[in-house]
């Protein structure tokens, strides 16, 4: 009987690989059929995770903390968004799922997953905790689904064009925040992804 | 059929397996459950749908006078004022695109109720899998403008429309993710 670890199914095409161990980062495992990415070869992925996890968590306080942007339509009148406020006065104005829809996918899972990503790549580094680096990734994994930051990022950026003829527009340090922090995140999860963390946390453990 | 992937994590296990042996995740692989869930969450986006596209998304008050915007409201408005380009862009986005998912997804649907094996509907899948939050994005633009534009003068309050709008692209949402790709084609040896 083969050992599971030693297989590969490609995410496409479904075909079954025997995993062959890769030498240098710069190598990396293709589906011999339709050529999908299967693995990459890397090298002390979990301090590169440690590092990029530990960053992601200030820029998240940063981008919490400041507004993201202020506008000034003249006259002395200007009016500046911070990403809770703004949730705040939509519970306020009665618009309850929105604002705590608001609330789950900007927030409370986009922190709960870069938090555990970060305990994960600790526990992998510290070569302790192998139950609990488990459960840190499987709750990042479940929750990055319904991480929506990025697609809120861009959000921005459509109103911004909507209301640039009618007032100065002025990004704040949020902005900037939130923009590294939409990068570290596609880097994780689309880049790296998932499955190579799992891949790191069975080698390691 | 030997094996298979775990969707949440990658692993391999054995066929039988109802629990994944790395993350443990549920990897049962039930086609009734899964049309059966994605179709309930089908049918609720497009009821939602309705309300998304007849209350307004958006109300402007200017001096105590208040003013709802629906989203075709917009395009027409756009497009009278001469900004072709935008009014199609929010036309594609908001309107045709809702639509167009609720027939791939009944289309997939019917893929995996038949058991036909095509690599391009896994495709079609991951394509629509990417694409369903990116919806979200009219509701996020109200809640930015809901959050920056409250003065004296003028101030945004988000409508109805807005609450069902979400609702709609949180249903398509789930009811893709109740489908599983690797009934449409990734088993199909």
């Amino acid at each position: 009987m083969e050992d599971l670890k030693n297989l590969v199914i490609c995410p496409r095409c479904g075909s079954l690989h025997k995993r062959i161990k890769l030498s240098s980062p710069k190598e990396s495992a293709r589906c011999w059929r339709c050529n999908k990415l299967l693995y990459r070869g890397y090298k002390g992925l979990e301090y590169q995770l440690l590092s990029f996890t530990f960053t992601a968590l200030i820029l998240f306080t940063l981008a919490n903390l400041f507004p993201i942007v202020e506008i000034d339509i003249g006259g002395g009148v200007k009016s500046r968004m911070v990403l809770l406020e703004a949730l705040l006065f939509l519970y306020k104005q009665g618009f309850l799922f929105i604002s705590l829809f608001g609330l789950l996918v900007l927030e409370v899972f986009p922190l709960i997953t870069i938090l555990s990503l970060f305990l994960f790549s600790l526990f992998v580094v510290l070569g302790t905790h192998k139950e609990g680096a488990k459960k840190a990734l499987i709750v990042a994994g479940r929750l990055s689904e319904w991480n929506m930051l990025d697609i809120f990022f861009i959000s921005i950026l459509v109103a911004m064009v909507k209301i640039y003829e009618y007032a100065y527009i002025d990004f704040g340090v949020a902005f900037w925040s939130m923009a590294f922090f939409v990068g570290i995140e596609i880097y994780l999860f689309r880049y790296i992804k998932l499955s190579q963390m799992w891949d790191l946390w069975e080698q390691k453990f | 059929m030997k094996y298979k992937r775990c969707l949440h994590c990658g692993a391999v296990n054995y066929y039988q397996d109802e629990v994944c042996r790395r993350c443990e995740g549920d990897i049962r692989l039930d086609k009734k459950r899964a049309i059966s869930t994605s179709l309930a969450f089908l049918l609720s986006a497009i009821f939602f749908y309705i309300p998304a596209n007849l209350f307004p998304i958006l109300n402007t008050s200017k001096f105590a006078q208040t003013q709802g915007s629906t989203i075709i409201g917009g395009v027409i408005e756009l497009w009278k004022e001469g900004d072709y380009p935008v009014a199609i862009i929010i036309f594609l986005a908001s309107v045709l695109i809702p639509i167009i998912k609720f027939f791939v997804l009944f289309y997939l649907l019917y893929a995996v109720y038949k058991g036909s094996c095509e690599s391009g509907k896994v495709k079609l899948y991951h394509i629509m899998e990417i694409m369903g939050p990116w919806s979200l994005i009219d509701v996020f633009v109200v809640m930015v403008l809901v959050g920056l534009i409250h003065f004296n003068s003028v101030s945004v309050i988000p409508g109805v429309g807005a609450t069902s709008f979400a609702l709609m692209v949180l249903f398509t949402i789930l009811s893709a993710k109740a489908l599983d790709p690797r009934l449409i084609g990734e088993e199909c040896e």
